[in-house]
């Protein structure tokens, strides 16, 4: 569960990352694509941080 | 006269404390191929994730990178930062696996992981073949890399810096395989990043409120949006994304740490070194289109000349102090893809065919070593110019490794079936890029759609469609 969870969370993750860089902010006039993408790689870290403290395969 | 002086001494210091921590790893004892080249699989966390990160990034980031940036904009970040993401994910999803099942059937060389997932040994030599073919350009243009910088510190001194690079790469992965590469993967990992910050550091002093000034400027031209048109951004981003599983130099480093502890903080210090890294070189990009577009530096036509440009406005000790970097960072990537090819010299070829003992294959991996530098310097000397085209192919080559080796690593049945399936998607899937290559050269093949795709999608495609027909079979 947590394993498929945290599959579903990178391809969201993945498929942000490609398109609200076309979809929302192509035309953008500051640094939110940039600001956006920085982001984007905390949060993703973040998640993994709590991904690899918490999963078990990492025990097995 | 002074420049010289200053690059004399600090490649001099470079060399000799890269050439005293490879030495003061011999004190390791190296009995068999898995020490000589996994390290026994007993790497510490910080060890093994400055390495992953040191032979990940090479002189394309402080070089090339700057310099798309300079000329694409914010889009070059996004091009790196899809990199990270996936690996990032890459690694925490299935680095757990295939650590554990590199100690429990003591796999060394990569080709010999996809030969065993599928039980069919001669697709280790099918590998072994991808591997050189995509891979000697990608080592040449790193040795090609360090040429140019010692020419750039030192004119008319080029050759020296491939004399130079090739002995230091012979002596700092041949002593101790893989302990003497990540002990100095270490050393040179930290003076890459230091010395992009002290980069980034200075030139914001520097530059000033100009960066700001300039940085509007560049919103008027498009260059904070999206400016890559999307087939350009997935072709270039699809074989970075597969980088991790697909290029032997980092796969085999996945078999090093010595415990569960390790591999994660393999991956917790790797993502902070990555990302670090890419955001500094990426602002040092941003930040110089910025300084041209209000006339403090003048317009760079050349991506790869814009580092260079810029480092003759910093003081001299900074600036020398980043072009070593850009050779560590050469020579680190380089160092890994002659370890792993040797590997599988040693190991697929002699120990897995011939059944030769571990000493043996231990000394015959360092003469391929040698042959391997010795070929690298050759092409790195002539200066071909599509050598460095092709080595922009090498992901784009390897791709079809992402669907066979991650199907194997997660159904891997070791049946005939899926052996020759996997054999037949890996020929397939490089052929196409081979031949896209030979009809449109190196770069444009890269942007030239197939079938109005991607050509880098397409190549995942054909390569994931043959290796599902026996999945979905069973």
């Amino acid at each position: 569960m947590r394993d498929k969870a945290y599959l579903m969370w990178s391809m969201l993750v993945l498929a942000l990352s490609y398109t609200v860089s076309y979809l929302v902010l192509r035309e953008c006039r500051d640094l939110s694509l940039y600001a956006f993408w920085l982001v984007l790689t905390l949060v993703h870290f973040a998640v993994t941080l709590i991904y690899l403290r918490g999963n078990v395969t990492w025990k097995s | 006269m002074e420049e010289l002086t200053a690059a004399v001494i600090t490649l001099t210091l470079y060399l000799l404390v890269g050439t005293i921590i490879a030495l003061l790893s011999r004190r390791v004892g190296i009995k068999t191929t898995s020490d000589y080249y996994v390290a026994g699989h007993r790497l510490g966390g910080i060890l093994a994730a400055i390495s992953y990160a040191a032979t990940t990034y090479s002189a394309f980031m402080m070089v090339g990178l700057v310099g798309l940036t300079y000329a694409t904009g914010v889009g070059a970040f996004g091009f790196e930062i899809t990199y990270l993401l996936s690996t990032i994910f890459l690694l925490s999803y299935i680095a757990p696996k295939v650590w554990k099942l590199a100690k429990e059937r003591n796999w060394v060389s990569p080709a010999e992981m996809i030969s065993d997932l599928y039980g069919l040994k001669p697709l280790s030599l099918i590998v072994a073949a991808m591997y050189l073919l995509a891979l000697i350009p990608y080592a040449s243009a790193q040795l090609i890399a360090v040429g140019r910088m010692v020419e750039g510190m030192a004119p008319g001194l080029y050759w020296l810096g491939i004399v130079l690079g090739v002995v230091a790469a012979l002596i700092w992965t041949g002593l101790s395989g893989m302990w003497s590469l990540a002990s100095t993967d270490l050393y040179q990992g930290l003076w890459m990043i230091l010395a992009a910050i002290g980069f980034v550091v200075w030139l914001f002093l520097w530059g000033g409120s100009d960066i700001a000034s300039g940085t509007a400027k560049m919103a008027e031209k498009g260059l904070l949006g999206m400016k890559w048109s999307p087939l350009v951004f997935v072709s270039y981003s699809i074989p970075w994304a597969f980088f991790a599983v697909t290029n032997p130099q980092v796969v085999q480093k996945l078999y090093t740490p010595k415990d569960e502890k390790a591999l994660r903080r393999l991956i917790t210090l790797f993502t902070l070194f990555g990302l670090s890294y890419t955001v500094i070189v990426t602002v040092i990009g941003l930040a110089s289109r910025a300084l041209t577009e209000v006339g403090r530096l003048p317009v760079i036509k050349v991506g790869d000349q814009v580092t260079p440009s810029l480092l003759s406005y910093a003081p001299l000790p900074l600036a020398v102090f980043v072009f070593t970097s850009i050779v560590a960072a050469a020579m680190t990537t380089m160092d890994a893809i002659v370890l792993a090819l040797s590997s599988t010299a040693s190991r697929d070829v002699y120990q897995r065919y011939l059944g030769g003992d571990d000493r043996t294959a231990i000394n015959l991996g360092r003469v391929s070593l040698l042959i391997l530098l010795l070929v690298l310097s050759y092409v790195a000397y002539l200066k071909i110019g599509f050598i460095v085209d092709l080595s922009v192919l090498a992901s784009a080559l390897l791709l079809p490794l992402a669907p066979v080796t991650l199907i194997g690593w997660f159904y891997g049945r070791r049946s005939r079936v899926m052996g020759y399936a996997a054999a037949a998607s890996l020929a397939s899937g490089f052929l196409i890029g081979l031949y896209w290559a030979l009809v449109h050269g190196a770069r444009k093949s890269l942007t030239t759609p197939i079938l109005g795709l991607p050509p880098t999608l397409f190549i995942l495609l054909v390569s994931t469609l043959i290796m599902a027909i026996p999945l979905l079979r069973r």
